[in-house]
């Protein structure tokens, strides 16, 4: 196997050097190398070093993926703690820098976390915490409450 | 660089159906209001990206803002000076009279949006001034000049509205109110039909009990207004980006140099400290210097009675912390931090009204002096600054001009990446996010967040292969609604099991119009008491690559059968557990057409045995449930005979 070392450069000029095998775990940087329009160092536009160094965090961890089954839960309980190590609003990065690098086990694990923890939230915390803001007129509002009114019924009452 | 900024037009905009009789509203002017007098207008800008040619952003922006200034009058007045002959003093108020602000529509398309972003080593650059109106206004020039002015430059790729507002007339809270209150009127558009009621603007009145109004300034304070600030060209103003992880790491030092009981830093303070700290570290100024940071603070809810938070106006006081550079330099960030805490924690209504009596009694307005070896932090992370989207895209920048400025002023404003983030997750894949929600009641709250958020989830039912609605109270039109929006669905579980979900016929027909109905292999329609054979024969109808299908605990009767029959060809299994209007010629009919159907459950239906019988006959391999029923053909359990 070769062990050729790539740079990978950050959005703000972090650089970091690793493995030819962990770099193509990030598939936009495979595909360079498919393409053979790598020299040595490679600069990624869209992510700052804090959180390329965690892509990189994981996809090390997962360079070599065992089928065996005691592999497969050593990771899994690897990936769970991973993800507790972050808030919400770096879970959101890691999603977007996974998206662009193209690391598709970590753009599943982390739309897995948010999307578990995404029930803890109400629209008004929801808004609060992601800065999204609120463009339903009143109307609307009350359109769409109406309209997923049965997902909030929680008590199993029987019928008399 | 030399930027070319050419001014097109230059007009006034004035409140739309202004209105002489309710709108010329007098507002009076307290101490801190006048303690600007000499102050220069606040400038800011938004750098927003590229409108499509098509729009007409101009007149847009002037309509709109002309509904917007009906709401927020006092922009749209000027300042009134009345000389007190008596006794030789001055006094001030701001008269809504609709005279209106000024616009600017200029051009600048040398530059691009890359210019204004990425400042060579986060200097500023010198152009960014000409983007801003009111360069130099002061408050007291207020008499004639507009109380608020907007500059709207086209650049080579991108827009940047820059605006500058009379500091007495409103505080930072109160000026994005009205931006938040315009952009939204331009983004959805401005006829009358289309317009949200916005609530009456809020207005302060009168405050202070004990306090005469209007209050009486010597001549001398106003006459030669000196500029509070007559430095600013030399002063380079520079962009300092803290990340948030930066953010939380200074909170967590502050906090964590402080006792249990100071441990209420906040990261405002902790990163202000920061910057205090730095500044005085390399600003060469001797041990024993007085040094002195100033923070504006929100006054209303600190007031007692509070203001409302919405109320209009200029309601900031200064909180200013004083030390000497050797504290400083002596103490840590945690120190500093809790400087910064304390100061900002005893601003309280006491404090407020010691400084307006005082200030009544010695008026004294805000002058260069009061900001040597200070510095001052202004604006606030909170305020929304990136949801003003005037319907081609939300900012890109935010930026202050050069007015009102000073010598170590620093304005804190949210950074896009931050407060921004969620927004920039393309559609899709937050649609995907909610495609690994289980729970409806979560996307039932998502859906409720904003419009995007609801299309995603719409969205993340296209991603969908199986629905299942079991536990859920559906009706006809929820189940009809998501099942029209999952294309890919291939198993559909709409089966009773909880009361009060109540689906009918009329359910069916809806859902069999779905596009994904042709594509479905397996249906659940078990217990479902509502429904009759009209509305299964319709569903089935489309239903032609079923292989699995549950219609168990229905009235359904061998009608269904037969357009099962019909229809499923690709049929596996079905289960018709307690279906007792089900015949021997019904079933005989489906396993006759459904060749490929392996596996059939009959529990407690009312056919007899010797149809079993029939059945294997026609399909020998054919699984039927219960089986023991066959293998005791001699002796028939009772449920055959039960009635």
């Amino acid at each position: 196997m070769s062990s050729n070392k790539i740079v990978l450069t950050s959005s703000d000029g972090e650089s970091f050097e690793v493995e030819e095998v962990v770099a193509r775990k990030l598939q936009i940087v495979g595909h360079m190398i498919e393409d053979d329009c790598v020299i040595n160092e490679i600069p990624l536009q869209n992510v700052t070093g804090d959180i390329l160094s965690m892509v990189i965090e994981y996809c090390k961890t997962h360079v070599d993926e065992e089928e065996s089954e005691e592999a497969q839960t050593k990771l899994k309980t690897w990936d769970k703690e991973f993800m507790k190590k972050f808030d919400l609003k770096t879970h959101l990065k890691i999603i977007l820098a996974a998206n662009y690098l193209n690391v598709k086990g970590l753009l599943d694990l982390v739309s897995q976390t948010i999307a578990d923890n995404i029930k803890d939230y109400t629209p008004e915390k929801i808004r609060e915490v992601f800065g999204v803001e609120n463009d339903y007129t009143e109307e609307e509002e009350a359109e769409v409450r109406k309209e997923n009114a049965w997902a909030f019924d929680e008590a199993d009452t029987p019928k008399p | 660089m030399g930027a070319e900024v050419i001014v097109i037009s230059n007009s006034i905009v004035r409140p739309e159906s202004y209105s002489e009789e309710s709108d010329r509203v007098k507002i009076h002017l307290t101490p801190w209001d006048l303690f600007f007098l000499r102050a220069e207008y606040p400038q800011r800008g938004l750098l927003f990206p590229q409108p499509d040619p098509e729009t007409r952003i101009i007149s847009q922006l002037k309509s709109s803002l002309s509904v917007a200034l009906k709401i927020f009058y006092p922009f749209a007045g000027r300042l009134v000076k009345i000389k007190n002959e008596d006794d030789g003093t001055a006094s001030f108020y701001v008269d809504c009279d609709g005279s209106g602000v000024k616009f600017i529509h200029a051009s600048a398309k040398s530059v691009s949006v890359s210019d204004v972003l990425e400042p060579v080593d986060g200097n500023v650059p010198e152009f960014l001034n000409r983007f801003y109106p009111a360069n130099g206004v002061t408050s007291y020039e207020g008499i004639s000049d507009s109380l608020i002015a907007f500059q709207v430059t086209e650049l080579k790729d991108g827009v940047f509205i820059g605006f500058g507002y009379n500091h007495m007339v409103a505080d930072g809270s109160s000026f994005w109110s009205f931006f938040n209150t315009w952009s939204e009127i331009c983004f959805n558009g401005f006829d009358s039909d289309h317009r949200r009621k916005f609530p009456p603007l809020l207005l302060r009145g009168w405050f202070l009990d004990g306090i005469e109004y209007p209050i009486r300034i010597p001549m001398s304070e106003t006459e030669t207004p000196n500029r509070v600030v007559v430095t600013s060209s030399l002063i380079q103003e520079k962009i300092f980006r803290v990340t948030s992880r930066n953010i939380s790491e200074l909170k967590a030092k502050a906090n964590g140099e402080v006792s249990s009981d100071d441990r209420k830093i906040s990261s405002l303070q902790g990163v202000s400290a920061f910057m205090w700290r730095s500044i005085i570290r390399n600003s060469g100024l001797n041990p024993e210097e007085v040094i002195h940071c100033k923070l504006l603070v929100d006054m209303r809810r600190r007031l007692n009675p509070p203001l409302e938070k919405e109320c209009f106006g200029n309601v900031v006081g200064f909180a200013t912390v004083t030390t000497t550079v050797a504290e400083m330099l002596n103490n840590g960030l945690g120190w500093a931090a809790l400087q910064i805490n304390k100061t900002v924690g005893s601003q309280t209504n006491e404090e407020f009204r010691e400084f307006a009596e005082n200030w009544v009694k010695k008026p004294s307005i805000l002058n260069a002096k009061a900001f040597s070896n200070c510095i001052t932090i202004a604006s606030s992370p909170r305020f929304n600054v990136y949801g003003n989207d005037f319907g081609w895209g939300k900012p890109i920048a935010v930026r202050a001009g050069p007015g009102n400025t000073t010598n170590g002023k620093l304005i804190a404003y949210p950074g896009i990446e931050e407060e921004a983030a969620i927004d920039r997750l393309p559609l899709d894949l937050l649609a995907y996010i909610f495609s690994l929600v289980t729970s409806f009641t979560v996307l039932g709250q998502a859906s409720g967040v904003c419009k995007k958020w609801r299309k995603a989830v719409n969205q993340s039912m296209a991603r969908r292969e199986s629905l299942s609605f079991a536990g859920w109270k559906m009706d006809d039109d929820s189940t009809s609604r998501l099942v029209h929006l999952a294309y890919n669905l291939k198993e559909l579980d709409i089966s009773r099991s909880r009361w009060g979900c109540h689906i009918t016929d009329n359910g069916l027909y809806q859902i069999a119009s779905a596009r994904c109905v042709s594509n479905l292999n397996s249906v659940s329609l078990w217990g479902m008491t509502a429904i009759t054979d009209s509305g299964v024969v319709q569903l089935i109808s489309r239903t032609s690559s079923l292989q699995h299908l549950n219609i168990g605990g229905t009235f359904i009767t061998d009608e269904s059968l037969f357009a099962i029959a019909e229809r499923c060809h690709h049929l596996k299994t079905i289960g018709m557990w307690c279906c007792r209007h089900v015949t021997e010629r019904g079933l005989l009919v489906l396993v006759n057409k459904c060749r490929k159907l392996e596996s059939i459950n009959l529990w407690g239906t009312r056919v007899p045995v010797d149809c079993f019988i029939a059945l294997l006959t026609i399909s020998p391999a054919l699984q039927i449930k219960p089986m023991e029923l066959l293998l005791n053909a001699q002796n028939p359990p009772p449920l055959l005979h039960a009635v």
